[in-house]
């Protein structure tokens, strides 16, 4: 376990030059963007060069570019991500106002996607070679090459406005979370099969399933505990992975739904060059992305001995 | 004796009663169904072929494409529909564009003075009344506050005449701030007090104005909930109602990016109004039944700049031959006729505007390769090698067109002009940028040709900024258009006197070409057929729904 705890805190340590990386590589992309914040706010602009230089003085934007990013890291240290150049709202306010909304479409879709897609592979598992596997891959292949905007708008128009059986789009109820959840389900509900699929597959021809099935081992627990248990290992890791993800939104489906979550906060706040808010969210992205796949490793190492051993080694 | 009566009269109805026990059960079941059919077809009757009181529906829903920044109609520098029913200017314009009182009972302007008169009994939506010093209070802080602030800069002192006049003095004849703030939202009284409590962040989320709705929830990246401004009154003289209106409690405005959703939420009937209809839609829109669609000319035009400092751009020969060039009619067909060609640099829903100018514009500048050719060769470019470039000194003519890719419509005519300028031997470098960089770029003068375009509807308020080598200097210089935009900007001109001096400038604008007028925007508002009592008004396409009724269509 002092080796999982070493190589935990190194993972650690090079993950801190690692998110800091990023941050100056995202302010410099910002940066270099082609356009101007300023311009972009004052598209019905009555505005003289002067007043132009006054807003971008008081704005911090008249400064050069390594001055606004040590600017803005030092603030972030100490937990203040700014203001808004568009909103002046501050930031952190926006992402807690848009949070809620992501969380609960793509965790409840990362989950869905596990409910359904585990049984569905472990079944397309069993029955390899049969009509069963063969539809349940073929439509698993079919929703997973679909491109999330073409399904999006497929199943607005046909169950929102033609059978009118949920809102097209929004946020405004319950109901309206049915498409664009459905949406997003789909696709990894097949990715998920498929890779439960092939990994049942594998492990149904390991040593200790067939001697498991030669104990005389009840089918169930031979399934559920010795093999299903080991084919889950890569998904669990998975799980780990998707969870900036899940942060991140998913700006397709919340675009085409109108859904008020953090992926189209993340895309306007880009269209609009809301320098503050895309260096926010990116930070929180990266901060995510290598916690999890820290906590991704030790999770596979726990389950795992093998790599726990040779981690350690 | 009428009790005696009383008591008689109810024995015989129990008599009765006890009788009727005596039915089978047979009989109570047949006289059940007869009274369960008979209701049913009742309801039905009554649901699907009798004419009944008139039901409405107490929220209006409106869908567009653009959520505001802020709410404060100080703090940001685009207003939206939200902005338009929180706020109310002290006057607007009726159908044709002539200003009439809003708020305020009358507002004058006379010397360089502008006097407002307030109703004695004007609230905000919080009920504070609207004093003349909170109006004063207003004005400064849309001078600190505002984008436009400037826009008061001839102010240097008030009189507060009484507790609802306010005299405005001025260095100069404020024909600005009367044309371009006092009929306008962006012009309209704040709760400054209020503003002061609370501090601007958290007023730019829940204003306080005195339109006729007023903010009662903003859920960012989906909607704003207004609910009615019971202290609401207007002196506008179209709308009927001049109070809160009292059949729409509330109106939410959704934010749709997606152009399909939106309109699909219109047909579906979740959504009674549609702003920012794409110009897909519109075909499809005017043939739905359920559906009407206005039809709003926008008060700005499209065009292409020109770096006149730029050589060869610098020969107005060049700069007249770009403008031969361009088929406005075919730009029109390529837009699906949902733009007007324009060939002079005003839009017709705009102050001073002079259909004769246009008209000459179109004839001067009428489509003509051959002319623009002659007009190349005339300065010295002409294609001696035969590649189908014109060259002068070894040079070929290459030019950079920048296309602003975050306008739809611009982005789908960009390679028609390209092809155009290419017709009378022009090799065009085109490039597709956001607007802001297009703007950023030509702000430096780095630039040949940038697509470009404006909406206002005063051309004191916005061309100036385009044209004036002091006030937007995007290269063009012309002392005789300086003093003419400043003449407009500093004396009480008759509108008369207005449309003279528009008349002449764009004349010497024709004349010096430093722009390529292309088009002017059709802009579209899809509203469903249950919608009664809506009225909108120019230059902007502005919603008023004082008057608005929404029936509820029964069995639908």
């Amino acid at each position: 376990m002092s080796a999982l705890l070493r190589y935990s805190v190194k993972r650690v340590l090079i993950g801190i030059p690692v998110i800091l990386l990023v941050s100056l590589f995202i302010f410099l992309l910002m940066w270099m963007l082609p356009g101007d914040p300023l311009e972009l706010m004052l598209l019905g602009e009555r505005v003289t060069p002067e007043r132009m230089k006054e807003l971008k003085k008081s704005w911090g934007l008249d400064q050069p570019v390594y001055i606004q990013y040590f600017y803005w890291l030092s603030h972030v240290i100490m937990g203040d991500f700014g203001y808004s150049i568009v909103t002046r709202l501050p930031v952190s306010q926006l992402i807690w106002s848009r949070l809620p909304y992501t969380i609960q479409l793509t965790f409840t879709a990362l989950v869905l996607s596990y409910v359904f897609g585990i049984p569905i592979g472990v079944v397309a598992a069993l029955k390899r070679g049969t009509i069963i596997d063969n539809i349940i891959i073929g439509a698993a292949t079919f929703f997973y090459s679909m491109p999330t905007y073409w399904l999006g708008l497929i199943l607005m128009l046909t169950f929102g406005l033609y059978l009118k059986w949920f809102p097209i789009s929004g946020a405004t109820s319950l109901e309206s979370m049915v498409l664009p959840l459905l949406t997003l389900t789909l696709p990894y509900v097949a990715m998920s099969a498929r890779i439960v699929r092939t990994e049942m597959l594998e492990v149904l021809t390991e040593d200790y399933v067939r001697t498991a099935w030669a104990k005389g081992l009840p089918s169930r627990r031979v399934i559920l505990r010795h093999a299903l248990r080991n084919a889950l290992i890569p998904l669990t890791v998975m799980f780990f992975l998707y969870l900036p993800w899940i942060i991140g939104g998913a700006v397709i489906v919340e675009t085409v739904f109108a859904w008020p979550g953090m992926g189209t906060l993340l895309y306007k706040s880009i269209l609009k060059q809301d320098y503050p808010v895309v260096q926010a969210i990116v930070l929180v992205i990266t901060i995510l992305t290598v916690v999890c796949n820290i906590l991704g490793d030790i999770v596979s190492a726990l389950l795992d001995p093998r790599i726990r051993v040779e981690k350690g080694a | 004796m009428k009790s005696k009566t009383l008591t008689l009269r109810i024995k015989k109805s129990l008599a009765l009663i006890k009788s009727r026990e005596a039915l089978t059960k047979v009989q109570a079941i047949i006289i059940a169904l007869i009274i369960i059919v008979a209701a049913g077809v009742g309801i039905t009757v009554y649901y699907f072929f009798l004419p009944s009181p008139a039901e409405y529906k107490k929220r209006l829903v409106i869908a567009t494409a653009l959520e505001p920044a802020g709410l404060d109609i100080q703090q940001i520098s685009w207003s939206t529909v939200v902005q338009d029913l929180i706020f109310q200017p002290f006057m607007n314009f009726n159908e044709s564009m002539g200003m009439v009182p809003d708020l305020a009972t009358n507002v004058v302007m006379e010397g360089n003075n502008i006097t407002i008169y307030l109703p004695t009994d004007a609230k905000f939506s919080n009920g504070d009344p609207i004093t003349a010093q909170i109006v004063r209070d207003s004005i400064e802080r849309y001078r600190q506050l505002s984008p436009y602030g400037s826009d008061y800069e001839a102010v240097i002192d008030y009189e507060i005449i009484d507790s609802h006049t306010l005299k405005i003095i001025c260095k100069v004849p404020p024909v600005y701030i009367w044309y371009n703030d006092i009929p306008v939202v962006y012009g309209a009284v704040v709760n400054t007090n209020v503003a002061s409590a609370v501090g601007d962040a958290a007023f730019n989320q829940n204003p306080i104005g005195s339109g006729p709705y007023k903010v009662k929830e903003w859920v960012q990246g989906s909607y704003v909930l207004l609910e009615r401004n019971d202290f609401y009154k207007t002196n506008l003289p179209f709308v009927v109602n001049k109070g809160p209106n009292p059949y729409i409690d509330e109106v939410m405005i959704r934010f749709i990016p997606e152009d399909l959703t939106r309109i699909s939420e219109l047909k579906a009937g979740t959504v009674d109004i549609a702003l920012d209809v794409p110009t897909d839609a519109v075909a499809e829109l005017k043939t739905n039944p359920d559906v009407r669609l206005y039809e709003s000319i926008t008060p700005g035009i499209h065009w292409i700049m020109i770096n006149v400092r730029r050589p060869p751009l610098d020969d107005v020969r060049v700069r007249r031959a770009l403008n031969y060039a361009i088929n406005r009619d075919e730009i029109k067909t390529a837009l699906e006729d949902t733009v007007l060609p324009c060939y002079s640099y005003m839009s017709p829903s705009m102050l001073a505007y002079n259909a004769s100018v246009e008209e000459y514009a179109s004839q001067i500048y009428a489509y003509n390769v051959e002319i623009a050719k002659n007009l190349l060769k005339e300065a010295g470019w002409v294609d001696t090698d035969g590649d189908g470039i014109v060259d002068k000194d070894g040079q070929q003519l290459r030019l950079e067109l920048l296309i602003p890719n975050d306008a739809p419509k611009f982005k789908r005519i960009g390679p028609l002009l390209q092809a155009k300028l290419a017709s009378i031997g022009i090799s065009v470098d085109y490039k597709e940028f956001a607007y802001s960089y297009i703007r950023a770029k030509c702000r430096e003068w780095e630039f040949d040709l940038a697509g470009w375009f404006y909406s206002w509807f005063d051309p004191a308020g916005i061309l100036p900024y385009r044209l004036h080598s002091t006030l937007g200097n995007f290269t063009y210089s012309n002392p005789e258009v300086d003093r003419l935009f400043d003449i407009d900007r500093s004396t009480a001109l008759s509108p008369t006197e207005r449309i003279a001096l528009y008349t002449k400038l764009q004349n010497i604008l024709l004349e010096d070409a430093p722009w390529v007028p292309l088009y002017i925007d059709i802009s579209y508002i899809a509203v469903r057929n249950e919608v009664e009592g809506l009225k909108i008004m120019p230059p902007a396409a502005t919603l008023f729904i004082q008057d608005v009724k929404i029936k509820v269509v029964k069995g639908g």
